[in-house]
């Protein structure tokens, strides 16, 4: 028989086998067996250590208190980018999007060197910090709700009668609750992973978040079965985030026809002037002088003695970034062709979770997890090397996984109906059809995954043979050292090699608006 | 032109090293490595004898250890140096160090050596003090440990090294437990308010002091003795205490796992000769541990404080609980 | 000689049974097909190109079985509602697309090409890229891109659909003429009875996936039963 509709089971296992493997492999299995251990192995409590308790207070607490200011500065943010248009609005939006993308060791030297450690140690680097990260996804999710919610209940209830402020928090801000809480779930996420920002701006032992008192077990200390329980519990908490996330995403506002008046647009040009000035004033003040002073520093403590080893770091960066985005498309494309090409609908709406779950996990909790179960990896030689590729591109997967599936998605089931119709077989469909089709969301896919690989360090901390030297540990071992002038120099190379990487994907995302048909 | 071919010799992943024999392989801290160095000097002396060497660094000895332990038989570290005898103590715990013997150490101060380690090999020696600027500090006369901190001014800053990590860090807890014993929580807590950061190594706290971010570092009595040769600048000076100074001795070992332990012993060798004995003061600014050796004009002029006595048994014992002790109480009080 | 042939023919789709008894096309003919939403139209179009499997009976392309064939082995080229054109390509590397499949040299290539594209009347946007013609232009393409390949039947599904109402009657009398020139078969499925009425010789209506009539327009605008009568007159 040689119909199409006939399903291939073989084929359509190679192409599933990749990330199942991968996945399974390299991060269920080594995280079930870290809940495994953790029970078995572990000799002490850890909870009946008071510092340990005085860390998982802190950890919460921090995270609690950063993911509220994240999701308050990006809401006033949204608010005025979306509803008040206020001047400098896309730049904003757009900015939020590369911060986040900034390595945090970058943030944290930034912090310093603008602010200095008598302030940026503690409390106010910490916080800010992850402000500084963290901000642009609040910014984001929030202002596509707000972009996409229904504003025919608020029109009618304004035309009842009710002023804008009460429409407001009637009407418009329930529609905005799960994009809000989505936000905060997010946020509070990355900031209670937060390794080098903690570790850089912490100043001490009173400063320390579970994910440092890890890596300290794990680095520092060689205390295996403290590092387990730390990490367990970690990804306990990671994994109902995950679930608490999930089921934010199920709950999202649904898109309606929307009439085009805005009721909260400020008419009178000179509050939104005035509004503007000082948002921008209170925003550059924050965020801005940080990011003046990296590009600052990074310029002029430029120095001819750094050439050479930046040199052989930028090449191993490089290296390492290649093999990364290799390995994950060489896992993700099959899986996506057969969601997408070879009627895998069934895979479809798991799926997206099952790439990024890693994402709920702080990467010292998945690179530690993977060191425990394949002890192999930890070695001064290639096995080294593989374990930051595997862990790195754990990582990088989700991020490649949606330029990828923006790129499927795209591509009509049509145009391949019609390319057989013409007589293309399966490989002459993939080569002169879809191939063609995705080559801009694979480049896109393999900058992102190749950008995210630039400035990850965990990885490396856990896994590089000692004589590996890349871009980001270069960094990192500078700003260990308080080595300002190496550090900005590192940071200047990371900072353009982002900006560049950036500046394609943004021309790559604007030229892929060209089809019409 | 040399720099586009390096570049892409490395791309392609080429090794120049590995083509002329493999070089002794030494882990260490970074202050000990790099331009001008010390281990520059070691390097160019070990090459007209015919060998190599290839310096790995780290933020601190301690991690140095630490990766020689992780990496464990695959490790292809020859010598580890920077290490005391506490770290020492660490590695032996797990038998990786090889013993040298007495023939190569017979021209080391006896008192300085290890008995019971015959593998640990003393290179140079300090006394830890707190270093400060006298032009924005005024000096304090002879204070003990405990009126060190009732004596500074209460903005004054302190950078120290974490204990967890660096070597002083954990030599200055040890001191403060020893000569402080009960009083030693107190202390600390007195001390918290004034410490502007918990550094992982020496280089980074030395380098926020030399910023004028702090008037008070945690070093060595001979550092003003770098800032007086090289700079020719006297207004960095070092804190005497009454009680005496913690002696900290450095050293190397030699690792069992070494493919190449004759070579990775002319280093050693080389380490401890005369001449390079001579020349370690001026690029450690510690002193030598050769007994034959001349110290610099500048070392003379130093103040030489009193040793403060340890007992050694006991640290070794109890240091992990004297660790655990001093996190929680830095866990209560702000930086 | 009949081009296509169906027998008994039997699809499901979930709950839904399409059954057409029989059916036959002959060269230089169009069957037009229509009926209301959820009648089959679109049933039947995928189970003739092999998206959906048949449980019984038979479909003939010039006498060849093709019923357990898989599309691209069919001989049935299809033209969507939408052009669909290869982005990535030229108008004329699209009008040459099914033939470079067959491995036709370049240059026999192009000469087809550009005389399928002179039958358009769109010789002069040869070196275009798809996404710089029209929506008209574009259609014409899909158009030349299905003729041009040399299979025995064409498949229309809503053609007409997407172009403004003065270039459809163009379209129209196009596919007409190079229906009846190249002497294929096609089917025109079409909600539009203006486009049915005009093109086709014989129109299948189907109804809850049956065929509840097969008759020429004439015949069709004045049936007796008023439901058939309904769904051509909507």
């Amino acid at each position: 028989m040689d119909t199409d509709y006939e399903q291939k089971i073989t084929m359509n296992w190679i192409l599933t086998l990749p990330i199942l493997v991968f996945m399974v492999s390299f991060f269920v299995l080594p995280i079930g067996n870290l809940f495994l251990l953790s029970s078995s192995v572990v000799t002490e409590n850890i909870f009946q250590d008071p510092y340990f308790n005085h860390v998982l207070r802190f950890t919460y607490l921090q995270a609690a208190y950063s993911a509220f200011l994240s999701v308050g500065f990006g809401f006033v943010a949204a608010f005025l980018i979306k509803e008040w248009r206020i001047f400098g609005g896309n730049l904003l939006w757009s900015l939020g999007l590369l911060f986040s993308s900034l390595p945090s060791i970058v943030v944290a030297l930034g912090l310093l060197g603008s602010w200095g450690p008598s302030i940026g140690f503690g409390w106010t680097g910490i916080l800010i910090g992850h402000l500084f990260l963290n901000f642009g996804i609040p910014m984001r999710l929030i202002g596509v709700a707000l972009q996409d919610r229904n504003r025919t209940p608020e029109l009618l209830a304004n035309s009842l009668g009710m002023n804008k402020r009460r429409v407001f928090f009637k009407i418009t801000l329930p529609q905005l609750k799960s994009s809000l809480m989505a936000s905060w779930i997010l946020s509070f996420l990355y900031s209670s992973t937060s390794l080098f920002i903690v570790m850089f701006l912490g100043g001490g032992p009173r400063f320390t978040t579970l994910e440092v008192l890890l890596y300290e077990a794990v680095k520092l200390n060689l205390n295996t079965p403290k590092a387990i329980q730390i990490a367990s519990l970690q990804a306990l908490i990671g994994g109902l985030l995950f679930l608490c996330y999930y089921r934010m995403q199920k709950r999202r506002v649904q898109e309606g026809q929307q009439p085009r008046v805005n009721l909260f647009l400020m008419e009178k040009n000179w509050v939104r002037v005035s509004v503007s000035l000082v948002f921008w004033i209170i925003t550059f003040s924050v965020l801005g002088i940080p990011l003046v002073f990296i590009l600052k520093d990074a310029v002029w403590d430029w120095s001819s003695n750094f050439t050479s080893s930046l040199l052989h770091a930028t090449a191993s960066s490089l290296k390492i970034g290649l093999c990364v985005v290799v390995l994950g498309n060489c896992i993700l494309y099959p899986f996506l062709h057969y969601i997408y090409r070879e009627k895998g609908n069934l895979l479809r709406s798991g799926s997206v979770w099952l790439v990024i779950l890693p994402q709920f996990f702080s990467g010292a909790v998945v690179a530690f997890a993977l060191s425990v179960f394949y002890p192999s990896l930890r070695g001064n030689d290639e096995w080294g090397i593989l374990g930051v590729v595997l862990t790195q591109t754990l990582f990088a997967i989700p991020l490649m996984y949606f330029a990828l599936n923006e790129g499927f998605e795209r591509m009509a089931q049509e145009r391949f109906w019609i390319a057989q119709s013409l007589g293309a077989n399966r490989w002459q469909r993939f080569f002169h059809v879809e191939l063609p089709g995705m080559r801009r969301p694979l480049l896109l896919s393999m900058l992102i995954g190749f950008g995210f690989s630039l400035g990850e360090v965990v990885s490396l901390l856990l896994f590089a043979p000692a004589h590996l030297q890349t871009l980001s540990l270069t960094l990192f071992q500078a700003m260990s050292r308080y080595r300002f002038q190496e550090a900005h120099a590192a940071t200047g190379v990371l900072l353009v090699m982002i900006v560049i990487l950036f500046l394609i994907m943004g021309s790559l995302e604007e030229k892929d608006g060209s089809g019409q048909n | 032109m040399i720099r586009l071919i390096l570049f892409i010799q490395l791309l392609m992943g080429f090794s120049l090293a590995e083509t002329q024999g493999a070089p002794v392989r030494v882990y260490t801290y970074d202050a000990l490595t790099g331009k001008g160095s010390f281990a520059a000097y070691l390097g160019e002396e070990f090459r007209k004898k015919g060998g190599s060497v290839e310096w790995i660094s780290f933020g601190t000895a301690g991690e140095a250890l630490n990766q020689i332990v992780i990496e464990g038989e695959k490790t292809r570290a020859d010598v580890i140096m920077g290490i005391d005898p506490v770290l020492f103590q660490k590695g032996a715990d797990r038998e990786i160090f090889e013993p040298v013997s007495a023939d190569v150490k017979k021209n080391i101060f006896p008192e300085l050596l290890l008995k019971q380690a015959p593998a640990f090999v003393p290179y140079d020696f300090g006394y830890l003090a707190f270093v400060y600027d006298n032009r924005v500090t005024p000096a304090l006369s002879s204070p003990s440990l405990e009126g060190f901190v009732t004596q500074i001014r209460k903005t004054d800053k302190i950078v120290l090294q974490d204990p967890r990590t660096s070597l002083l860090g954990i030599e200055f807890l040890i001191w403060t437990r020893e000569k402080l014993k009960s009083r030693f929580s107190q202390f600390w807590e007195n001390l918290g308010p004034h410490i502007l950061t918990v550094s992982p190594g020496w280089s980074g706290a030395y380098e926020l002091f030399l910023r004028g971010q702090a008037q008070y570092v945690l070093s060595y009595t001979t550092s003003p003795a770098y800032h007086l040769m090289r700079e020719h600048k006297d207004h960095i000076r070092a804190v005497l205490f009454q009680e005496g100074h913690f002696k900290q001795v450095e050293g190397l070992a030699l690792l069992k796992t070494s493919k190449q332990k004759h070579k990775a012993l002319e280093l050693i060798r080389l380490v401890l000769s005369q001449e390079a004995q001579t020349q370690l003061p001026t690029y450690q600014w510690m002193y030598p541990v050769h007994k034959n050796v001349k110290l610099p004009k500048e070392f003379i002029k130093l103040a030489v404080p009193k040793t403060a006595e340890m007992d050694w048994h006991r640290v070794l014992r109890e240091k992990e609980q004297w660790i655990k002790e001093w996190t929680l109480i830095m866990s209560k009080k702000s930086p | 000689m009949a081009l296509v042939k169906i027998n008994q023919l039997k699809v499901r789709q979930g709950a839904f049974e399409l059954s057409i008894p029989e059916l036959r096309i002959e060269a230089g003919q169009i069957l037009g097909v229509m009926g209301k939403s959820g009648a089959g139209k679109t049933t039947f179009l995928h189970a003739l190109m092999g998206f959906l499997p048949i449980v019984s009976g038979e479909i003939e392309v010039r006498g060849q079985s093709v019923g357990n064939l898989s599309t691209e082995k069919r001989g049935i080229a299809l033209m969507f509602q939408k052009p669909w054109l290869f982005e990535h390509q030229t108008v004329i590397e699209n009008v040459g697309f099914g033939l470079a499949i067959q491995g036709i040299p370049k240059e026999a290539r192009l000469v087809q090409a550009r005389d399928w594209l002179k039958k358009m009347q769109i010789a002069d946007l040869e070196e275009r890229k798809a996404w710089e013609v029209s929506g008209g232009q574009a259609q014409r393409v899909a158009l030349a891109r299905a003729m041009a390949v040399g299979f025995p039947v064409l498949l229309l599904d809503e053609p007409f659909s997407a172009v403004e109402a003065p270039l459809r009657k163009d379209l129209r009398k196009l596919v007409r003429d190079l229906i009846q020139e190249s002497q294929k078969a096609a089917i025109v499925v079409s909600h539009d009875w203006r486009d049915l009425e005009e093109l086709a010789a014989h129109i299948m209506v189907l109804d809850r996936g049956k065929i509840i009539a097969n008759e020429t327009p004439q015949n069709l605008k004045t049936h007796p039963d008023l439901q058939i009568r309904s769904i051509c007159e909507s």
